[in-house]
């Protein structure tokens, strides 16, 4: 009576300590890392079509990935990833009790909670996908369910197939099976030989599976990822940051992102850059280029391959929101190319959008058609394919904006980019602040003159000039020697004229450490 | 006693319901079309067969209806052949194939009903020709984002026209995700075939009767490895081009990318003595020479020629290039001293397109099938890009009205036979290339071409990739991913510069 009640409150202890680790899990996954299964979401281009789910099984593991890649796009919902996660733990958690106790492992719940654990931390690193999880379930529950204890010669006949059809249902499942195998092997010590050689033999055919999926076998045999491991909790995090500031953009969260940026003491390019944006589209980015120094516009670099997927990424928003349809396109293309699965829902929705502002409707009809066939914007795509007019307005309207000049480029200078949709459009205020600024942050006054004087003078007639461009002003007139007579139209606050002044005679003190001029005395330019 | 739809669950009510639906669905929509109303209209199937010319032994063309419709039919001359659920029509593959042998020759009468909400459609029937002139039953294609300046996991495949059977040449997870380029074969030879791995270790790999090497067909004083190639008859032989090549993108959107050279000549690779030929004609700094292959005697090398600025500049805009022959001798790997202009550009046809790229000369040596662009020689971005087919013999010109788009029409090449040629074309969506097929008669008429075939109709709509720089072959390329893979590990045969 007293052993079947310490079992039963040994497995409610354990349940209680499973069930407080997940819900710190998703609480955890709620609070500090919404913004990984926001991006996981993306990194896919999920298709409930016959021939797409087919393509599932030219890999391994194509159960657990189809099955992790059909739940990976309710990642786009808020609360959903966090939930599916801490839903496939639970199941990992499970799977792994029941394993162990088939067993008959000792400490089986320490080892249960140690591998609940060990899983929760590689979900922290962003490549591993659902899908890896689901095969770690899916190997610890074959080992589980196998027929087994008391009849060897019949375990050995389960394990030679078990573990075939394990790696194709789920990839390196195969391989925690192979392990546990093994284990039972060695604990149970009967006809050694024969289920040793019924373990070695599946296992060693397994490479030959490498012809059928045109893999390298250290790869293969660990698809669909076993263990990503984050370097350091601290890099995880600056991750994270990134993810979500992106994240809350892409969902149009402009005041989110300010109040993110703001509230955070240590900025990631990437968090600046965005923040840069939001506030540009609000029109405050001369009030807010300086505000977090030093700051990132992404405008003073060029895209290549080697460019971080991150910056790719947030360029595609910025030439979006600039108008500029060619560069847009390209580095959606760019983005979508460099995704895992070379698919990235976002950015196809993005190749659509950007077709539909153009005019070519082939194209956005192609990535349209697409798209209908997604969970999350398979309504959207439906909308714009019928021609709905309330859906097309938006991109109608974007067509304003467009390049409308026939030059051909050999690089994604921002400069030239900036300057033809000004002159395609002069009233395009963003790409006027972020020409102006891009003058300023790359401290080419004799430019950023030349740009004001062309573009900018019709844009603020009778209108005070924001400070920063005062400020910009006031070097440039220096610099110049221009006449006092001339200072008033472009410097019209004269406490900005008078703390120059009092700059000039303390120049580089810090206590002009938010202002133009100390910038340029003092810092670094950050491409 | 609760009534028996109440007291059933949930879900087994929702099953009903769908069973009902069904049957209702299948019931209201019977087999029998005979009440379906007439369309003034082609049915609006996809990929669009309606009219084309088809080789005798080509896959089932199987097609979806972009309509909404519940079930489809078709039947060929008068007789059903397909009766089927959703949108696909999918043909039985043996009865397929003697469907086309009975009708060599001839055009068959399609119709196509739809049935959506309990009403049938008949739309206007078509004619679709099936030509007893076989294609060669075998096309290479390397799968490739079309943005063309990244890459990222990147294939080589072969695809079998008579049925759907596809296999990898070359993988991208086998080679370091490396770039890689166009597999080529000999006069549509399988046994003999070239394709480049780029990147460090990379080169040409050579197939010679399944039999991998890698060459390295480059020499101080080029201007770069070799880029454009072809072999010669015997496969003794490879001309090729070195080229410098600028990428660049046009402001505006709807022209996206440009691509030139602001440098290129033309060279002959002798593959048994490893030496590299070349020729003041061919490598003249004041002009552009591209695109070389050889005509199918041997004793010529027609390649693309744009004569640069007087000041050197190279003004993409401006680049137009002509066709030049000039002779070869495969007996001793001599070339020849003069060249001789078989296309220029200033006599084009059709006024604004005035550039000419990628020549290939039909295996019978009687047509030269060529691209034409506004400028330059990067015709997959040019919407304008169309093909054009010069009589050898006559020296006429066709403008192949039937075979060109609105889109990009280009990088073909010829079946063994001279009957069929394949190329890219962007005409479906503008972006993404796909293969499509020509029928040439015997006095030099094309007909209307179509896409490649799929298995499953929707897989070129869910594609992302286009299918690139297609090229036939008489038979299976005799080597697998592996064996290139194998290949890149060997050193690289080196050439070294024979001066003229």
């Amino acid at each position: 009576m007293t052993s079947r009640l310490s079992s039963i409150l040994g497995h409610r202890a354990w349940l209680w300590a499973c069930g407080l680790w997940l819900a710190a899990c998703l609480a955890f996954y709620v609070g500090c890392y919404q913004g990984l299964f926001f991006h996981q979401a993306q990194e896919q281009l999920f298709l409930l079509t016959p021939s797409y789910v087919a393509t599932y099984f030219s890999a391994p593991a194509w159960l657990s990935c189809l099955a992790g890649d059909f739940l990976t796009q309710f990642y786009y919902y808020r609360y959903a990833g966090p939930l599916i996660l801490v839903a496939a733990l639970a199941l990992v958690a499970l799977a792994a009790r029941a394993a162990l106790s088939r067993l008959g492992a000792g400490r089986l719940h320490a080892l249960t909670a140690l591998i609940v654990l060990a899983e929760s931390v590689l979900t922290l690193h962003y490549a591993t996908r659902l899908s890896s999880v689901l095969s770690l379930a899916g190997g610890l529950a074959l080992f589980a369910a196998m027929p087994w204890r008391g009849r060897p010669s019949l375990s050995a006949a389960v394990q030679m197939l078990a573990i075939p059809l394990c790696f194709w249902l789920f990839g390196f499942g195969a391989m925690v099976l192979a392990a546990l195998v093994l284990a039972d092997v060695l604990m149970e010590r009967r006809q050694m030989t024969l289920r040793l050689i019924a373990l070695a033999l599946p296992v060693a055919c397994l490479g030959m599976a490498r012809r059928c999926y045109l893999m390298e076998l250290g790869p293969m045999l660990a698809y669909p990822g076993a263990c990503h491991l984050v370097t350091s909790p601290a890099d995880a995090l600056t991750i994270e940051k990134n993810f979500r500031v992106a994240a809350e953009y892409q969902f149009g969260n402009l005041n989110r992102v300010v109040r993110m940026v703001d509230a955070d003491a240590h900025h990631t390019d990437v968090q600046l850059f965005y923040y840069n944006l939001a506030m540009a589209r609000r029109g405050q980015l001369p009030e807010a280029v300086m505000r977090h120094m030093p700051t990132f516009l992404g405008t003073l670099g060029r895209i290549g391959p080697q460019t971080p997927h991150f910056v790719i990424w947030g360029m595609d928003e910025l030439y979006w929101a600039l108008g500029d349809m060619t560069f847009c396109e390209r580095a959606a293309i760019m983005s979508s190319v460099f995704t895992r699965s070379n698919r990235n829902i976002f950015k196809v929705r993005r190749l659509a959008e950007v077709n539909l502002v153009t005019g070519d409707t082939l194209a956005a009809r192609k990535y349209l058609r697409l798209l209908g066939h997604t969970h999350v914007a398979g309504r959207w795509a439906d909308r714009l394919l019928r021609a709905d007019s309330a859906a097309m307005r938006p991109y109608m309207a974007k067509r304003q904006w467009i390049n409308r000049i026939d030059t051909l480029r050999q690089t994604d200078r921002a400069h030239d980019i900036l300057t033809e949709l000004l002159q395609s459009n002069p009233d395009n205020r963003l790409a006027l602040d972020y020409l102006l600024c891009t003058d300023l942050m790359a401290k080419d006054l004799r430019q950023f003159v030349a740009d004001y004087l062309r573009f900018g003078a019709d844009a603020w007639r009778g209108r005070q000039l924001p400070e920063l461009y005062q400020q910009a002003f006031c070097l440039a007139l220096s610099v110049q020697k221009a006449p006092p007579s001339e200072w008033p139209h472009y410097v019209s606050d004269p406490a900005i004229r008078r703390r120059f002044d009092a700059y000039c005679r303390e120049r580089g003190h810090r206590n002009f450490s938010d202002t133009y001029w100390y910038y340029f005395d003092k810092s670094k330019i950050r491409k | 006693m609760k009534p028996i739809i109440t007291a059933m669950p949930r879900a087994a009510k929702r099953l009903s319901a769908i069973a009902l639906g069904l049957a209702l669905t299948l019931a209201s929509c019977t087999p029998d079309v005979r009440d379906a109303v007439p369309a003034d209209a082609l049915p609006p199937i996809y990929p669009d067969y309606a009219g084309v010319t088809v080789p005798v032994n080509i896959a089932p063309l199987n097609f979806g209806l972009r309509t909404d419709c519940d079930h489809v039919a078709v039947d060929i001359d008068g007789r059903r052949e397909v009766l089927t659920s959703g949108h696909k029509v999918r043909f039985a593959p043996e009865r397929w194939r003697r469907l086309l042998a009975d009708n060599a020759g001839r055009t068959m009468d399609v119709a196509v009903y739809a049935c959506h909400a309990g009403r049938w459609t008949e739309y206007r029937h078509f004619g679709l020709t099936v030509s007893a002139d076989s294609i060669d039953p075998w096309l290479t294609y390397r799968l490739i984002e079309p943005d063309y300046e990244v890459w990222n996991h990147l294939e080589i495949r072969q695809r079998c026209l008579e049925d759907f059977t596809e296999k990898t040449l070359a993988h991208h997870a086998l080679l370091g995700n490396r770039c890689m380029n166009c597999h080529t074969p000999a006069s549509q030879r399988p046994d003999l075939s070239m394709m480049y791995v780029r990147g460090s270790g990379g080169g040409a790999i050579l197939n010679r009767d399944g039999r991998l090497s890698k060459l390295n067909i480059n020499a101080e004083g080029l201007i770069s490895g070799s880029v454009y190639f072809a072999f010669s008859p015997s496969g003794r032989y490879v001309v090729f081009s070195s080229n410098s090549i600028i990428p660049a993108y046009h402001a505006q959107p709807s022209r996206r990318m440009e691509v030139y050279d602001n440098a290129s000549d033309v060279y002959v690779a002798d593959l048994q003595e490893n030496v590299i030929i070349c020729s003041p004609l061919l490598t003249d700094s004041t002009r552009l020479e591209t695109f070389p292959v050889f005509s199918p005697d041997g004793r010529h090398i027609y390649c693309c020629v744009a004569q640069l600025r007087a000041d050197g500049r190279v003004v993409p805009d401006s680049l137009q290039y002509d066709i030049v022959r000039v002779p070869f001798s495969e007996a001793d790997g001599r070339i020849g001293t003069e060249a001789v202009t078989v296309y220029s550009a200033a006599n084009a046809p059709i006024a604004g397109l005035h550039s000419v790229s990628h020549p290939r000369v039909s295996p019978d040596g009687r047509r030269l099938l060529f691209t034409v662009a506004r400028y330059g020689t990067f015709p997959i971005w040019h919407t304008a890009a169309d093909l054009q087919m010069l009589d050898l013999a006559t020296g006429r010109v066709d403008t192949l009205a039937a075979v060109n788009s609105a889109r990009s029409d280009t990088y073909h090449s010829w079946s063994s036979n001279s009957r069929w040629f394949v190329f890219a074309s962007k005409r479906a969506d503008g972006l993404y290339g796909k293969p499509y097929f020509c029928h040439v008669d015997s006095a030099g008429r094309a007909a209307r071409p179509f896409v490649m075939p799929q298995d499953d109709p929707d897989l070129h709509d869910e594609t992302l990739k286009s299918f690139n720089a297609p090229e036939l072959a008489t038979g299976p390329i005799p080597f697998t991913a592996f064996d290139v893979a194998r290949a890149m590990e060997l050193p690289a045969a080196d050439f070294r510069l024979r001066d003229y």
